[in-house]
């Protein structure tokens, strides 16, 4: 366990980007788009399906883009045999942070475009 | 001793030596002792008994409405009663039972987990503990004054307000319950640090055992889903006792607030009593499989996608009240999509058992019965996820039946599991095979005689929460069936007492590691030492039981760092710190002996407790001066500090040997700190949610932008910008002199901050806004008296360190303080910005 073989390259505000900034995105698209919609609810204002719809693109983006920046670290990191045998290695904490932020980021951005449906799906507000 | 030769004594030790380093770790005995005791293994075995003490309480009190509904017209309980018992049930299994159980086998658990030798704040865990038992005390004393709440365990507004509920009982909840969820969130406190900052040497993010993923996880989701509620439950009490208005209409108020508030806690609440049990679950059935669990990463990456979908679960239970459908929507996409991550674990589990060589002992009969129960209420929780279908199920027996479907299978059945799992290390007893056969068969047949028929009677319109219904329908024969399946169930839990008991006496002795498990928890004894790991282990695997032969360390560096640790050090408590990510040594921490003022901190807290329900100014000085002095002697510096900077001088000549934490990055209480700042920005952000949320209402906006209140908001932040600058310089100082002038910037930074609590003050009361009869102006008491309230615990941090600096400036400790404090200055200058945007901008802006 020599402490080279453990030095990573990436800056830790990077890594945590890339293993939850999917999720984040998510979390921020769903805050910023309950509160357009509540407001369009109660001041009559009828911008909110065109307004969930851009910010639907640009936190579904930044998802996207957490996601490559997990996959390219996770190629980068990527050089056992398999990657179940690396993931049990000195170091394969990297490789699990970026397996995990990928997937993570699939998940959540799938997650940002079904919640982007909503206001075309079913009305903005209540009658 | 364990049966690895890394835990022997080293060669050349002497018994007395053996025996003075045994007695360091040693638990005091004797009543006063047991007062004073802080060591996990004992905390955690109380805190173990008293919640399975109030599971038990709970089940009566379940039971008891079950005979009443058993029969229709009945009159076995009245209508008040029986608010009373429904009420206390949910509240006790939800917060007396389950997050204190599963956090009471976490403070057992996690130090022989993760290696190390103790939680990182043992005071903390007892403070946690005594609270948490003085608190629970004091909400089932309202049953002694015939005041028990009754007001549901959501306490919906505005049934629960002065109006409706005008007895004490809610005020018992209220106060009550807060104390239970500060509980919960020191030892979530707690468990962070320790799963991120003492693991054992080797034990990278990628080595981790499951339940220790899930733990993680789940006291992150403590911190973030329990903040809002404390911050509610101090809004509703203060609204019964007529100072604030939050959620009373005709001022402006929201009732919904409240329901948002219960909620954004309430859902993820549900996931924070299961991830824990879904990490027990990968953890049994790898274990009783003997294979590896299949697609760990994938495990990993369900648990917290869990953790974060959680919490856009919560306007799921709001579906009846009038929300925009676009909002449901959103919220009803993420009750379907959560199903993706637990079906994820499934397939996990049911590979590895596929793929391995099962052995059906209990714990895994158990983890079978929650994989089919609980799979049935995780498929019923997706239908009322729908919002036509929930229109339809809310408040029926549906609800009641899907919820302890989930509650019981998703979380009590692997809590038993993992209880049989883990006896024969916490008692050194085997239980009876025998007794758990019968135990989980009678347990997994009468829950679902008992639950199952709820679906139906819910189907058939049984609503939830009424004391009787009407006979001569097929609800008489449904519940009756539901009463008898909840009798037997009760006989079930009955037998896992009796295997308990008996296996005291009675039990086959069990041996380091009966189960031929693969975590480092079974590499020790059984029950374990008192300082469980003499020396450090080295993990170099997933499964160190399974694929070391040793858990000695191979590289020559790290065995001269571990020396420190081989049965040492002697006479004061020491631990190793590692790195975050592949756990690194970086430091050894000295953490706190035996001490009692954990146990008078929970005593003076009991008195405020009392003092705010009994509006008694007394009680509550009483309180308050007890609490103050329990911190001065809590933080008063003791000799076992002193032997530890003595035994590891700054200035070491061994290059090799690692320093003792005692301030910035590397130490403990560093990380406390930025747990306490998170639970402080979580707070704020609710704060700030919930002023705009009553904007909505009647009230006028707060006029506020005059001339006078824009100084005095300035005038605090430019104080508070200066205290943040002062202790900027200080920590540079800290990191560039080896024996730093912490004097003045602590000085500028103590004047500062405490000239901005007057300010502060002044700048509520002389806004001459009324907060008993405007909402509006209870977001702005609030957020003000949040503000004083960070301003108070920053001032008595710099004064702790400027009193460092004046009487033992040489001392390191000191330091410590300085940089702690230095992390609260620097938040609180900025949660002043936005508290000062907030209130008096964002109205001009509107």
């Amino acid at each position: 366990m020599a402490d080279e073989e453990l030095q990573s390259r990436t800056p830790n505000h990077l890594k945590v980007i890339a293993f939850l900034g999917g999720a984040l995105a998510w979390t921020l698209h769903l805050a910023t788009c309950y509160v357009v919609v509540a407001l369009a609810c109660t001041t009559g204002w009828g911008g909110a399906k065109v307004t969930v719809a851009v910010l639907t693109v640009i936190f579904g983006a930044l998802g996207i883009a957490a996601g490559a920046l997990a996959l390219r670290e996770w190629r980068r990191v990527q050089h056992a045999p398999s990657w179940t045998h690396a993931l049990n290695e000195s170091g394969g904490h990297e490789g699990l942070i970026y397996m995990i932020g990928v997937m993570l980021a699939a998940l959540f951005v799938a997650l940002i475009v079904l919640n982007g449906m909503s206001p075309f799906l079913v009305p903005v507000c209540s009658p | 001793m364990g049966r690895f030769a890394v835990f022997d004594p080293p060669p050349g030790m002497s018994r007395a030596e053996q025996e003075r380093f045994e007695q360091t770790w040693s638990a005091p005995k004797g009543l006063i002792g047991k007062l004073r005791t802080i060591n996990n293994i004992p905390i955690a075995q109380r805190y173990m008994i008293t919640a399975f003490m109030f599971f038990l309480f709970g089940g009566v009190m379940g039971l008891l409405m079950r005979i009443q509904l058993g029969t229709p017209e009945n009159t076995f309980l009245d209508a008040e009663t029986y608010n009373q018992l429904f009420t206390m049930h949910g509240t006790t299994m939800m917060f007396l039972f389950v997050i204190p159980f599963i956090e009471a086998i976490a403070n057992y658990v996690m130090p022989l987990l993760l290696g190390t030798r103790d939680l990182p704040f043992p005071r903390l865990t007892a403070l946690s503990y005594w609270t948490y038992v003085l608190g629970g005390i004091f909400l089932y004393s309202s049953f002694l004054f015939g005041a028990a709440p009754d007001g549901g365990w959501f306490a919906y507004v505005p049934l629960t307000n002065r109006e409706y509920s005008p007895a004490i009982n809610m005020d018992w909840w209220d106060i009550g319950l807060s104390v239970a969820e500060v509980a919960a969130m020191g030892a979530a406190a707690e468990l962070i640090v320790a799963i991120l900052r003492t693991r054992a040497p080797g034990m990278s993010l990628n080595r981790m055992p499951v339940f220790v993923w899930a733990m993680l996880i789940t006291a992150f989701m403590i911190i973030f889903a329990f903040t809002p509620l404390i911050v509610g439950t101090a809004m509703l009490e203060l609204d019964r006792k007529g100072l604030t208005s939050w959620f009373v209409p005709e001022a402006g108020g929201e009732p919904l607030l409240w329901q948002h508030l219960f909620w954004v806690f309430g859902h993820p609440e549900v996931y924070i009593m299961f991830i824990p049990a879904v990490g027990i679950v990968s953890h049994l059935v790898q274990v009783f499989a003997r294979r590896p669990l299949v697609a760990y990463p994938l495990v990993i990456l369900a648990l917290l996608a869990t953790g974060f979908i959680s919490f856009g679960l919560w306007v799921h239970h709001m579906f009846t009240t009038g929300l925009s459908p676009t909002a449901m929507g959103f919220f009803a996409a993420a009750s379907t999509i959560i199903a993706i991550p637990t079906g994820i674990q499934m397939f996990s589990w049911i590979g590895t058992l596929w793929t391995g060589r099962p052995v059906w002992r209990t714990p895994l009969l158990f983890v079978i019965g929650f994989l089919v129960i609980f799979t049935l209420g995780g498929v019923t929780g997706v239908m009322v996820g729908s919002v036509p279908f929930d229109l339809q199920a809310h408040d029926s027996y549906f609800i009641v039946a899907h919820f302890h479907y989930v509650l019981i299978g998703g979380v009590v059945f692997p809590l038993v599991g993992g209880l049989y799992y883990w006896l024969p290390k916490i008692t050194g007893r085997m239980t009876s095979e025998r007794l758990g056969r019968w135990n989980f068969w009678m347990m997994f047949v009468f829950f679902n005689v008992a639950f199952f028929p709820m679906h139906v009677s819910g189907i058939l319109g049984m609503p939830r929460r009424v004391y009787t219904y009407a006979g001569g329908t097929p609800l008489d024969t449904l519940n009756m069936i539901s009463t008898i399946g909840a009798v037997g169930f009760a006989l079930g839990v009955l037998l896992f007492v009796v295997n308990v008991l008996w296996s005291l006496k009675n039990g086959e002795e069990a041996g380091d590691d009966p189960w031929q498990a693969d975590t480092l928890e079974w590499s020790q004894s059984s029950p374990p030492p008192q300082a469980q790991f003499p020396a450090l282990p080295v993990v170099r695997s997933r499964h160190p039981l399974w694929e070391q032969d040793s858990l000695e360390p191979e590289d020559p560096k790290l065995k001269r760092q571990l020396d420190d640790f081989d049965w040492k050090p002697i006479g004061w408590r020491g631990t190793l710190i590692v790195t975050v990510q592949d756990a690194r040594p970086l430091a050894i921490a000295q953490i706190p002996g035996p001490s009692i003022w954990p146990f008078i901190m929970s005593i003076a807290f009991v008195f405020l407790f009392a003092g705010a329900l009994l509006d008694s100014a007394a009680l509550a000085g009483i309180g308050g001066v007890a609490t103050l002095i329990a911190l001065f002697g809590w933080f008063w510096p003791d000799d076992a500090g002193r032997q530890a900077l003595a035994d590891f001088p700054e200035h070491d000549e061994d290059p090799d040997r690692l320093p003792l934490a005692v301030a910035g990055p590397i130490s403990s209480g560093f990380w406390g700190t930025l747990v306490f700042l998170t639970i402080m920005a979580t707070a704020l952000l609710t704060l700030v949610a919930s002023y705009y949320y009553v904007g909505e209402g009647p009230s006028p906006w707060w006029p506020a932008f005059t001339p006078d209140n824009a100084w005095t908001a300035a005038a605090v932040l430019l104080l508070a910008v200066l205290a943040a600058g002062a202790m900027f310089m200080g920590v540079r100082r800290i990191q560039r002199d080896a024996t730093p002038a912490l004097g003045a910037p602590l000085a500028v930074a103590f004047a500062a901050t405490v000239a901005t609590v007057p300010l502060l003050w002044r700048a509520w009361s002389g806004s001459g806004l009324a907060a008993a009869t405007d909402a509006h102006a209870s977001a702005v008491l609030f957020l003000i008296c949040f503000q004083i309230l960070l301003h108070l615990v920053l001032a008595a941090m710099l004064g702790a360190g400027l009193a460092w600096a004046l009487f033992a400036a040489g001392d390191r400790r000191g330091r410590g303080v300085a940089w702690n404090a230095a992390l609260v200055a620097w938040f609180v200058a900025p949660a002043w910005l936005i508290s000062a945007f907030t209130i008096y901008l964002s109205p001009e802006l509107w």
